[in-house]
């Protein structure tokens, strides 16, 4: 199956199911107003026709997204690392989890550079996660996230 | 007038001119980085905007803007590949020069041709903008609907030869935006009963994840620029030299770049991305010696580079006076305004004169700024192209995740910003465009509002009564379908002349 294709049944399925959605909204309580369902539907409509469009035109093979499997494989773990990240950001709060995530990125985007010693990425995460909460927290009285499961704060 | 010296007094302050500093070469760093630019530095400067007064907001979000347009001419010079897309063109002659060891010639042209590009552009667009904002406060629901219908279908049409995608991608946006309280009615639409969703996603929250998340996981998969970027910018570059005599034998070249550059980035979608090129061929086309081009020629470092920085101005006029934005970077600045409850558009000379002068002014501080940066930084600028990405990409993420859970005070947001990076790895998978999403994500309720508005005054028909919305309407429909009529008839008529040959 081409890439137009796949992108034509998404599109397909997300406009049908936007307008299912729109469908039982109910009626706008404003006088003369057409409705909450106007736009939804126009989108709904737009997604049907373009992947329609897309998913009976004739397209040639495009090259692969991904080269090769490895690529593949680090697309899936970088993914999993922000997944969990978040979790992290959420479970112990950005001061755990920000020099744990950063150390993490920095090891993974040092793998195809020139090696670089741990503790300087180490280092780098710690003075990230500082200056972040420095300038976010301390300077502009901004929230950052406290965990739910271990609390810390400064 | 009083109200520009009054928004000249506001950036006197040394902050101000600090925050213009700082984000002119914020903007200038983001934009000679290959693969980021200053949009990316705009999304990423959003959150910190949170703890400013809107007119520092306004400064660091504009000069980041104008340092993030001019920077992309580094990379196109140094190393042949352009920051962003504003300076394509300029790899064709800018890049000749380092290869024949002389990048200093190029790089001073193409400071130079920023500077030139930008005040002169901003200048023009401070003084049209009253103008047009003084009729456009006469205008009803009908016409503003039609004026963003417009851009969106402008930007539509631009889709790189492919409208149905482009299509696609403002039908996305559309649907994205709709999640939330509806306006008007106050009906809550896709929140699936949870509070979360009530406020709909946020634009931090989106330009988070389809740009810059989806860079940095598409880069790291890819690995094509962690592999070393260091041995490629291996170039040494001497201080500034004032191209005088460049600059006197391309005087008609920048004056034909510049009124390129303002209209095209007068016109909803097009802006730098396109200017330059169009500048680019236009000095190529009236050159006096075309076959110099792409061998070295200087006027092809001043077109395309007066030209990007044009759009700037020419954009501003349509993204103050009407309130409807033209292309990503001038949706991130109305973005950062409504952050701080000023809404653009004709209004906005009436209620916050002073903003509407700060906006420009910020904007030609930032030059300055970014003008006796590149000067007296130029010999530093190659260091900039050896970013170690291993330590940029991280701080960038967690400047992502940290910038998203601010611009909502929730955890639920970080995660949406996840999902939207998905779904921009799912729009480059399927080649859809961003201008049409993001365009479509931030004109969509304000659209959804004046059509529903104009709708329950009168009915679909006063769209067609009205000469501007009418004119603007069938010019917009008319730029959908004249591709499909012209392929269905040139195709005719070729295979016509084929038959009888």
């Amino acid at each position: 199956m081409t890439r137009d294709r796949i992108t034509g049944l998404i599109s397909i399925i997300l406009g049908g199911m936007a307008a299912v959605y729109a469908f039982f909204l109910p009626p706008s309580g404003t006088e003369g107003d057409v409705g909450p369902a106007l736009f939804p539907y126009i989108a709904a409509a737009l997604l049907v026709l373009c992947g329609l469009a897309l998913a009976v035109k004739k397209s040639g093979q495009a090259p692969p997204f991904f080269s090769a499997l490895e690529q593949v494989r680090r697309f899936l773990f970088i993914t999993l690392v922000y997944i969990i990240y978040g979790i992290l950001l959420w479970a112990a709060g950005f001061l755990i989890a920000t020099p744990l995530a950063c150390f993490l990125l920095c090891r993974m985007m040092a793998e195809r550079g020139p090696e670089t010693a741990w503790w300087k990425h180490a280092l780098f995460s710690l003075m990230v996660t500082g200056i972040v909460y420095y300038f976010f927290y301390v300077t502009l009285n901004l929230k950052l996230p406290v965990g739910r499961i271990i609390r810390f704060r400064l | 007038m009083e109200y520009f010296f009054e928004a000249l007094q506001v950036f006197l302050a040394p902050s101000m001119l600090a925050v213009c500093m700082a984000g002119g070469i914020a903007g200038v760093i983001f934009g000679a980085i290959p693969g980021l630019s200053g949009g990316t530095c705009m999304i990423l400067a959003l959150p910190i905007t949170y703890g400013m007064d809107a007119n520092m907001a306004v400064a660091l979000l504009t000069s980041i803007w104008v340092g993030g347009t001019s920077g992309s001419f580094i990379g196109s010079i140094l190393l042949g590949i352009p920051g962003s897309v504003a300076s394509i063109a300029t790899v064709y002659d800018g890049y000749e020069f380092t290869r024949q060891g002389d990048p200093v010639r190029a790089l001073s042209a193409g400071t130079v041709a920023n500077f030139l590009g930008t005040v002169p552009s901003l200048l023009i667009a401070m003084f049209s903008c009253r103008l047009i904002a003084k009729y456009a406060i006469k205008l009803g629901a009908w016409e503003y609907f039609a004026l963003g219908f417009c851009a969106i279908t402008l930007v539509i049409t631009l889709s790189k030869g492919n409208m149905v995608k482009g299509l696609t991608g403002a039908a996305l946006g559309i649907l994205l935006s709709t999640v939330g309280t509806a306006p008007i009615c106050g009906t809550p639409r896709f929140t699936f009963g949870s509070y979360y969703f009530a406020g709909g996603f946020s634009l931090i929250c989106v330009m988070m994840g389809i740009f810059a998340g989806r860079i940095i996981i598409m880069e790291y998969a890819r690995g094509e620029k962690l592999a070393g970027s260091r041995d490629k910018a291996d170039i040494r570059v001497g201080g500034f030299k004032l191209p005088l005599r460049d600059i006197a034998s391309n005087l008609k070249n920048i004056f034909v770049s510049f009124f390129i550059g303002l209209w095209i980035g007068f016109l909803p979608g097009m802006g730098a991305a396109l200017s330059n090129v169009v500048a680019y061929a236009v000095a190529r086309s009236s050159s006096r010696h075309p076959e110099q081009f792409g061998k070295g020629c200087i006027d092809g470092v001043f077109a395309p580079e007066v030209a990007n920085n044009a759009s700037i101005g020419g954009a501003l006029i349509p993204a103050i006076a009407l309130g409807i934005p033209g292309d990503t970077a001038t949706a991130l600045m109305l973005g950062g305004l409504v952050i701080h409850g000023v809404e653009s558009g004709p209004l906005m000379f009436r209620n916050q004169p002073v903003m509407v002068y700060c906006i420009f002014i910020a904007a030609i501080f930032g030059a300055v700024f970014v003008l006796l940066g590149e000067i007296f930084g130029m010999k530093l600028l190659p260091r900039l192209l050896t970013v170690p990405y291993q330590y940029l990409y991280p701080a960038i993420v967690v400047l992502c995740f940290a910038g998203v859970y601010i611009s909502s005070g929730n955890i639920f947001a970080v995660f949406a910003s996840i999902f939207f990076t998905l779904i921009g790895i799912w729009m480059q998978f399927a080649g859809i465009p961003n201008s049409p999403f993001t365009l479509a994500f931030v004109l969509s309720t304000i659209l959804e509002t004046y059509l529903r508005r104009a709708l329950s005054y009168s009915g679909v028909g006063t769209f067609f009564t009205r000469p501007v919305s009418c004119l603007l309407i069938v010019f917009s429909l008319a730029t959908v379908l004249w591709p499909v009529v012209r392929d269905r008839f040139f195709a005719r008529t070729f295979s016509a002349v084929e038959e009888e040959d």
